[in-house]
């Protein structure tokens, strides 16, 4: 410490002053699957307790027994209060109303099995798709029937060319952690966000593009030709940083009214289907609970 | 370094330009070779070796691809570009190929009017020169910042 004792014996600190009496706010670190969560709170549950068997279950699916490497960093400024971009993670059904990248070019039309869950305190939520098989049977059945319809084609469909990582058939998985961590596995393009509050109507994304340090080349280039999909730039998630915003202005000048939708019914429980609400539902619950609202 | 090679490289660089802020995507895919490579990416992923873009082609297919999601499938608030493009240096030249690098400045302008700098950078370029006119083999963009407003749908 600068001038502790003063100079020349005069001024500096008085002798009462213990250097071991002030430090800067200790943060709480644990440690999971190469990820590392942090808390200023002395009272929060370890990170296994906090998140839950099924939760954590779904982040050791992605991560555990590989050990990350970082493939890129991008940060995407959303002109939004934090909690609507958390609303759009949680909300299992707008991506197909939305994202009109996969079904423009026809490039997912295969019925999809699915499911959400969301965590007893409602904060957490999993939602995924997998490619239901005997679905793809059928189609693969009427390709030879018929020729697609589809208007749109891409030109280099290699963009989607990916490998089977998890064997499991599930081709997405978004985990949410209350209240701002997201794991995303689309394919292959594996990503954590980081939702960073900037101010009332201003929030910073944080993505982190990940692969495998064992990663083939072959895996490498594929993850990276995935990561068009998601980021700023996304085929399927650019929409994700401007709606947020429309809805912002869409409020704005109504902050005495509400409007109260309850699709899937008004609990905040796991479900079969994705066309509930339940995760944003339990998201509010939370957050409710931990503004002590 | 023959002041040609200068002259083909600068007017490649403005016809760029002038393509995407005249909202002529569909031909921006042209100032590529078949075999190509288009990357944006930041200064800070750049000088840490970390691959992945904010966009990324390894084929004119891929952009050609870029441009038809925007047409017809991305959702985004109506915008245009005006890129600022500095003097280019040539910084290697043999048989053809040339590398340089270029500064840009592009402003965003919104559909309400709000004109704002989007990026600056500066693009990472090997040309091949073809028939007396310089096409794009590589351009790496290269933003000076890491933060993307709300998003980036326009290419750099």
């Amino acid at each position: 410490m600068a001038f502790k004792d003063g100079v020349k014996g005069k001024g500096g600190m008085p002798d009462t002053f213990r250097m071991q009496d002030h430090h800067p706010r200790k943060l709480r670190i644990a440690l999971l699957h190469g990820l590392i969560f942090g808390s200023f709170s002395e009272d929060v549950p370890p990170i296994e307790a906090y998140l839950g068997e099924e939760i954590s279950s779904r982040i050791e699916r992605v991560l555990s027994g590989r050990t990350p490497a970082v493939l890129g960093r991008f940060t995407q400024v959303l002109p939004n209060n934090w909690k609507l971009y958390m609303e759009n993670v949680k909300d299992p059904y707008h991506a197909s109303i939305l994202h009109l990248f996969f079904t423009t070019f026809e490039l997912n039309t295969l019925s999809q099995d699915g499911a959400i869950i969301v965590d007893d305190s409602g904060g957490h939520h999993v939602s995924y798709s997998a490619i239901d098989r005997e679905a793809q049977k059928d189609l693969e059945y009427a390709k030879q029937q018929i020729r697609s319809e589809s208007e749109y084609k891409l030109a280099d469909p290699s963009l989607l060319q990916g490998f089977d990582e998890y064997h499991d058939g599930v081709t997405l998985q978004i985990v949410s952690v209350f209240p701002t961590f997201v794991l995303q596995q689309i394919q292959n393009a594996i990503a954590v966000r980081q939702i960073v509050p900037r101010a009332i109507d201003k929030t910073d994304v944080n993505w982190t593009y990940i692969g495998f340090t064992d990663d083939t080349p072959e895996k490498r280039l594929t993850r990276i030709k995935q990561g068009n999909l998601v980021g700023p730039a996304g085929y399927i998630s650019m929409e994700d940083g401007c709606v947020g915003g429309f809805v912002q202005l869409g409020i704005a000048g109504a902050s005495g009214q509400e409007a109260v939708l309850e699709m899937g019914g008004s609990q905040a429980q796991s479900s079969e289907s994705r066309v509930t609400e339940a995760s944003v539902r339990g998201f509010w619950k939370a957050y409710r609970s931990n503004m002590g609202l | 370094m023959s002041n040609n090679v200068y002259q083909m490289i600068a007017r490649a660089q403005a016809e760029y330009a002038r393509c995407i802020d005249d909202d002529r995507l569909e031909e921006w895919p042209d100032h590529f070779h078949g075999t190509c490579i288009y990357k944006i990416t930041t200064a800070a992923n750049y000088r840490d070796g970390l691959e992945a873009g904010i966009i990324f082609a390894n084929s004119r297919g891929m952009l050609t691809d870029r441009v038809s999601a925007l047409r017809e499938a991305n959702i985004y608030e109506r915008q245009s570009y005006r890129h600022i493009i500095g003097q280019p240096s040539i910084l290697f030249e043999d048989k053809g190929e040339v590398r340089s690098e270029t500064p840009f400045l592009v402003v965003r302008i919104l559909q309400d009017g709000d004109t704002d700098i989007f990026a600056t950078g500066r693009y990472l370029d090997l040309y091949k020169l073809e028939d007396g006119e310089a096409k794009l083999n590589e351009r790496t963009v290269v933003c000076d910042s890491s933060r993307i407003d709300t998003l980036l749908a326009l290419p750099l």
